[in-house]
């Protein structure tokens, strides 16, 4: 059942084939079995999710109608709001934090009958790229246990791979979804921004945050697009369209399509990863594309650009965690100002307090011309040499990470791990839409394909990844977790 | 500059508002200072004739806007649930003047 993708899961419960409830159960166990391994998941719903698979089925045995996602199991990244339930965003500050209210996304899903069977852990506010930074546990690559699944949607990368569910939400800021999704050999989507309501996302860096989703069948990404890329009007930066139909563009081929390749940029790539992206661009080639040179060797500079203005906004995003009305507050703090100081010092883990530090510094008086201004400079030329490519071609292609997963503990060069985000930041920067397919294996780890295109073209990347996983022909699925959970 | 010392930390701390041990600031010095040298890489591309760019969201083609019309999401009690100390609808927190509170 594992194997089924979450569209023919559906079709099989409509038909009365399986129910609801066996589906949930079936998932529960697999999570049961194999999540002490990968600890993928913060959370665990057992007896809601079991409820609410009872409601869909008693709905179908009755004919009455139920939603596009009736009875698919979903897992969601711990910085979405679930109310009622705890969000920790993996940092100590927030480990008793209960959520007030429903996020868009969770609700767009609960309506169409998805049933949450969990919460994924990330690095803490979800800052890193290996998982690392959780506060509670690292989470394990289903390819490799003594490998990071990458980050900082490490969670629900690994849980999608090791199948123990069909589909789960991260959220991208520099590379948080697709990141993952290539180390952990699985599809992950960053929309262009503004498609997925933000609205009860705990915020990251605003101007970059994007949620999007993890699965193993491009289909099922282009089904929950339909059901959650819609219009909110409790996020008043989502995009005001209706939710478009990505399954019928799940058809296009690549003849007539034109892509383009930043060679110049690639220059420096290791050997098995620019292989890999070679055989890659051979494939669309076969596959009727026009393959032409571009140049957008500025995106060397989005490192840096990301580094100064997303932890310029990390900074002031949290400091809303402050320990006076929600979160942690310091049992040590006798003073107001004391109550700031030490519930920061003793709820923040390294990583958060570099960001906001580094985001503090770049905003400072002295240094926000010569670094954060100059930042936003750049950001408008790396937007204007995207438009400039488009202009020549209708998508680019790209690796999705500079290595393959990675051991544990082995980066702990603050810039060497942020290096991990090379390829994928300037999706963010740009607010493109940009996807990460597997597109093979280096020593039996997997690899990723990044399509980036053109701002509201999504339903076209989805379409053209569909023509590009058909012709690489694949079976994407970490052998330790193949078997079927007992019933 | 853009040197980073042991007084931008100090003073880092004080605007973060987070305390750090003197473990920490070992620590936070030498990999801030690395990141900060990183990220002074941009110091190589010229910028002086770009303008500044327009708001982003316009760059991003999201000028429009909704009516702002209040109401009620969020409950206090409901808000309320989470803070860490309060009497009655009020969130508590420690004395601000000093001597003004016997508790």
């Amino acid at each position: 059942m594992h194997n089924l993708s979450a569209l023919s899961l559906r079709k099989k419960i409509l038909s009365k084939e399986i129910t609801a409830l066996e589906v949930t159960d079936y998932f529960l166990k697999r999570i049961e079995k194999y999540d002490p391994k990968i600890k993928a998941f913060l959370t665990v719903f057992k007896d809601k999710a079991r409820v609410k698979a009872q409601e869909i089925d008693d709905k179908i045995s009755q004919n009455l109608p139920v939603g596009k996602l009736a009875g698919i199991p979903i897992a969601i990244k711990d910085n979405m709001h679930i109310e009622g339930e705890i969000t920790t965003c993996a940092s100590k500050f927030l480990e008793n934090y209960t959520a007030p209210f429903d996020s868009t996304l969770v609700r767009y899903l609960e309506e169409e009958g998805a049933i949450i069977l969990g919460k994924t852990n990330l690095d803490e506010f979800a800052m890193g790229s290996s998982n690392e930074k959780s506060a509670f546990f690292p989470t394990r690559n289903p390819w490799d246990l003594n490998c990071t699944p990458g980050g900082s949607s490490g969670g629900s990368a690994a849980a999608v791979a090791a199948r123990l569910v069909p589909i789960a939400f991260g959220s991208d800021t520099g590379g948080s979804i697709r990141q993952p999704a290539a180390l952990c050999g699985t599809i992950g989507f960053k929309p262009s921004y503004g498609r997925i309501s933000r609205y009860g996302l705990v915020a990251f860096g605003s101007s970059f945050d994007q949620i999007g989703p993890l699965a193993n069948y491009i289909e099922d990404v282009a089904l929950i697009m339909e059901v959650v890329g819609k219009n909110c009007n409790y996020d008043s930066t989502c995009l005001s369209l209706p939710a478009e139909g990505y399954l019928e563009h799940l058809k296009q081929d690549l003849k007539d399509l034109t892509i383009g390749v930043p060679w110049n940029f690639l220059e420096g790539v290791s050997e098995p990863i620019l292989k890999n992206f070679k055989e890659s661009v051979e494939t669309a080639k076969k596959l009727g594309a026009t393959i032409v040179d571009i140049d957008l060797n500025i995106l060397k500079y989005s490192l840096p650009v990301y580094y100064i203005l997303a932890t310029a906004e990390a900074s002031t995003n949290l400091a809303r965690f402050d320990g006076i009305r929600y979160g942690k507050r310091s049992q040590n703090a006798k003073t107001l100002n004391e109550v700031f100081d030490k519930s920061r010092k003793e709820g923040f883990g390294d990583e958060v307090k570099k960001r906001i530090m580094l985001g503090t510094y770049v905003l400072s008086a002295g240094y926000e011309k010569a670094l954060y201004q100059k930042a936003q400079k750049v950001r408008h030329l790396i937007i204007s040499h995207y438009q400039k490519a488009f202009e020549k071609c209708d998508i680019v292609l790209l690796p999705t990470s500079p290595t393959p997963a990675f051991p544990l503990g082995s980066i702990q060069d603050p810039v060497e791990m942020y290096k991990q985000d090379l390829f994928t930041i300037s999706a963010n920067i740009a607010g493109l839409p940009a996807i990460s397919i597997p597109s093979g294996f280096s020593e039996e780890k997997p690899l990723g394909l990044q399509l980036i295109g053109p701002q509201l073209h999504d339903t076209f990347i989805i379409g053209y990844s569909n023509a590009i996983i058909n012709a690489f022909n694949q079976k994407f699925m970490p052998t330790e977790f193949e078997k079927e959970s007992s019933k | 500059m853009k040197n980073f010392n042991p007084n931008t930390l100090k003073e880092l701390e004080k605007l973060c508002r987070i305390e750090c041990s003197e473990e920490e600031e070992k620590e936070f010095l030498d990999k801030l200072a690395q990141i900060v040298h990183f990220i002074e890489m941009l110091d190589e591309i010229d910028t002086t004739n770009v303008q500044n760019p327009p708001h982003l969201l316009a760059e991003f083609q999201q000028t429009k806007y909704r009516k702002d019309i209040p109401n009620a999401n969020l409950p206090t009690e409901k808000f309320l649930q989470n803070a860490p100390d309060k009497i009655g609808d009020m969130i508590k927190i420690p004395p601000v003047i000093q001597g003004s509170e016997d508790a």
